[in-house]
């Protein structure tokens, strides 16, 4: 899996500076304008974004195909491609946590409220991949894409329709459980491997 | 003898194309060019011992284990390269060794690094920049970089010039030289086979049409060429298949059939389509 994990990486090198570039550039635009939440939110939601091009890359060079030759079980595949985005999620969590400590003290914006915050964005972006991967391994890139599009509708159609009927949102209840999101968020993630490693082992390539 | 490859009666079943009951058994030490037509059933054949898709029906035992049960311990043993470049195009062959050392137990990155300065082939240089000569070149080193004692090659000749090629075959008859070793390998250039295979499964429309040693073959078949009139009068069964041309007619015969005939030399393109394309008699 190490293997499969360092294959990934080269595979994504460039598009990871392009992010880390970005986040920078994001970075220096939010302290100058000293409001850090801005920067805290896009950098960990672009960390979604390269689990997704690895896949993409793999299918356009029928990759799973030659990784299926070599001695890989197919559980090992899949787990990998989690373990990955895992990775790249924590590790710009962690780039992100270390500009703010580094930038909030001297009055660039509040960063102690961020720093939690950012974990909550952070396990959010986690349950994005955990209801992307499973849809990339069924349909592929191209079609998963479409349906993701569609999937992230639904809330905000939700949110419209909830207004219009003028339902109350009970927003101090969803504060009191806040903490519990990164915990859902994480179980979300076994689900959903469970789920990906269960279409791989019945896919032929 | 041992077998690196048994097969017996492996069946797939696709919506337009069938895999049938195909059986045939690749003796250790030996090299077997797996032949057929575009759409024969070659590809489908080697994915299936590879277990990258699912077979319906049959068996396949690579040194005697089965492929499926013992699947990881055999792949180490395997070499592979399939019809496609399947690296991301933005690796290098500098990186492509530093995962595989982590994939394949035997890893040996100085047979690699070797196998790239004798294919005159750049570290440091991205494969969107290789011609598909050199992809394919790259595919083969790391295919034998691992101490396999296996190779299994999809199409490892095709799109490389001859000189290129016969390069290639060299190299293959130099890993057989080790007894244990045995190359399976499809290709459409049936010439490369005449210089090294061994043996030769030959397929057509998902069924086997024959598994024969190469010598043996060449030397049972041969081609008549008569008149139209003596043609005519040869047994029904006898001519395994035939072209009319201005002059007559040539027919693929077996030669002992035919003592007393001139019978010329085929080659293993000729048995091919006059069996795929000739008419029957």
């Amino acid at each position: 899996m190490i293997g499969l994990l360092i294959k990934d990486l080269y595979a994504v090198k460039k598009q990871l500076r392009i992010v880390l570039l970005i986040s920078l550039i994001y970075f220096a635009v939010s302290v100058y304008s000293k409001n850090l939440g801005m920067f805290t939110g896009i950098a960990v939601m672009y960390s979604i974004l390269l689990p997704i091009t690895s896949m993409a890359i793999d299918e356009q060079c029928k990759w799973d195909r030659y990784a299926l030759a070599m001695p890989l079980s197919r559980t090992a595949i899949v787990l990998s491609k989690y373990v990955l985005a895992l990775l790249l999620n924590l590790g710009i969590s962690l780039v992100v946590c270390a500009l703010l400590m580094l930038a909030g003290p001297y009055g660039f914006g509040a960063y102690e409220e961020l720093l939690p915050m950012m974990f909550t964005i952070s396990a959010g972006a986690m349950a994005v991949i955990a209801v992307m991967l499973p849809l990339l391994y069924k349909f592929g890139v191209e079609k998963a894409r479409l349906i993701m599009i569609i999937i992230f509708l639904i809330p905000f159609l939700l949110s419209v329709v909830a207004s219009n009927l003028q339902v109350e949102i009970p927003l101090e209840l969803l504060e009191k459980y806040v903490y519990l999101l990164p915990a859902a968020a994480y179980g979300l993630v076994l689900v959903s491997l469970w789920v990906s490693v269960l279409i791989y082992r019945r896919k032929e390539f | 003898m041992n077998n690196a490859l048994e097969i017996n009666g492996l069946t797939k079943t696709y919506d337009r194309f069938r895999l049938d009951n195909i059986s045939f058994s690749l003796p250790e030490g030996s090299i077997m060019g797996f032949i057929g037509e575009n759409g024969a059933g070659k590809t489908t054949t080697i994915k299936l011992i590879l277990n990258i898709i699912r077979r319906d029906e049959g068996e396949i035992k690579i040194f005697g284990r089965d492929n499926l049960i013992d699947e990881a311990e055999l792949k180490q043993d395997i070499g592979v390269v399939l019809d496609d470049i399947n690296f991301p195009e933005s690796m290098t062959p500098r990186s492509i060794n530093k995962f595989m050392r982590h994939i394949y137990r035997r890893w040996d990155q100085h047979a690699f690094f070797d196998y790239l300065d004798k294919f005159a082939l750049p570290q440091r240089k991205e494969l969107k920049s290789f011609s598909r000569g050199m992809k394919l070149k790259l595919s083969i080193a790391v295919a034998m970089s691992h101490q396999a004692k296996l190779l299994i090659l999809d199409e490892p000749t095709s799109g490389l010039d001859p000189v290129v090629r016969d390069e290639i075959l060299d190299i293959f008859l130099e890993f057989i030289q080790n007894e244990q070793h045995s190359i399976f390998l499809s290709t459409h250039i049936t010439s490369d086979i005449e210089k090294i295979a061994d043996y030769i499964t030959f397929i057509h429309q998902g069924r086997l049409v024959f598994v024969e040693e190469t010598n043996e073959l060449l030397n049972r078949y041969g081609i008549l060429k008569c008149g139209l009139q003596d043609f005519e009068q040869l047994e029904p069964g006898s001519v395994l298949g035939y072209r009319k041309n201005r002059f007559g007619v040539e027919a693929l015969v077996e030669r002992a059939k035919f003592k007393g005939y001139t019978v010329d030399d085929a080659s293993i393109e000729d048995i091919m389509l006059f069996i795929i394309r000739g008419e029957k008699k």
